[in-house]
């Protein structure tokens, strides 16, 4: 009797979803999950007293919302708001924030093997917030953790 | 059935009178049982009552305001206390159900917590200020810089 040949089982690696924007002149991304919107650059509502990581608020349909800079926060040089210019909603452990972004580029799907650990070159406090580093169209993005980004902005308690 | 109020119910209000007014180049509003009077500059000096600049107040630089000259007299629980303002707006009542709290993390830093939370009002986002909050002393320099 002729021995049947099993066909090679192929495990297709199970893909995330990341929302892929600019800062700067790099390319960063957050996990797809903790996107709700990508909302215009709304006006921003100043909140004296605040730290020049969060210059205010925003006015999301009636909700107050939080807007982080995420060019102070990264340590990047400042940049003007453009028309190009995006708000991205984001919301982790049950904290809704808005971060503003140059512009959203991309929503992409990625297997696991894709994503390799944070180049050892980041500084210590950028590194913090990074979980990874990817390619998209061959060049670099760097993947942000939405909490870790929440945490290093709580003042420490006195 | 009785239409008198409770003492809990009429500690908190379904509707919220608030004077609107602008500081430091900031929409704000405040409760209007909190305020006293409003001053032109002559009346704040005779009232012998220490006013001061809302930026000062929070240890914020902001671009010099229009110098309207009027003092917004202010009482909390314990004090009271003078702000220079740059002008009045209106008077209005929301229901207190509006009023939203302030978005983490801006909520924990003491600069942002001299306001109790926000409305919304023609699109825009206008801050409630805390008159008791607003007379602790100034939040540290790192902490509003970092």
């Amino acid at each position: 009797m002729e021995e049947q040949t099993r066909p090679e089982a192929v495990v297709e690696e199970e893909k995330a979803k990341f929302v892929i924007f600019s800062l700067h002149d790099g390319l960063y991304a957050f996990a797809g999950g903790d996107v709700k919107e990508i909302l215009p650059a709304l006006e921003v509502f100043p909140v004296p007293g605040a730290p020049q990581s969060v210059p205010g608020v925003i006015n999301n349909r009636g909700d107050i919302e939080a807007v982080i800079d995420l060019r102070v926060v990264l340590g990047l040089h400042p940049g003007e708001r453009t028309e190009r210019s995006r708000i991205v909603m984001t919301e982790k452990a049950g904290v809704r924030s808005g971060m503003l972004v140059d512009s959203v580029l991309d929503v992409v799907d990625l297997p696991p093997s894709s994503i390799k650990p944070p180049l050892a070159t980041l500084d210590d406090a950028t590194r913090k917030l990074v979980t990874g580093e990817t390619l998209y169209r061959d060049r670099s993005v760097v993947l942000l953790e939405v909490h870790r980004i929440i945490e290093v902005l709580r003042p420490h308690e006195r | 059935m009785s239409a008198e109020r409770s003492p809990a119910r009429a500690a908190h209000p379904a509707e919220l009178p608030l004077l609107l007014f602008h500081a430091a180049g900031v929409a704000l509003g405040v409760e209007a049982a909190a305020v006293e009077g409003i001053l032109d500059a002559e009346q704040a000096r005779r009232s012998g009552i220490e006013c001061r600049d809302l930026a000062e107040m929070l240890g914020i630089a902001v671009a010099p305001s229009p110098a309207s000259g009027k003092k917004l007299l202010l009482k909390g629980r314990e004090a009271r206390c003078g702000i220079g303002i740059d002008s009045l707006d209106e008077i209005v009542t929301v229901p207190t159900a509006t009023l939203q709290p302030l978005p983490e993390p801006l909520a924990h830093f003491r600069g942002p917590r001299t306001f109790r939370g926000g409305i919304v009002r023609e699109n825009k986002v206008v801050l409630l200020v805390d008159v008791d909050r607003l007379q602790e002393p100034a939040p540290a320099i790192d902490e509003v810089h970092q």
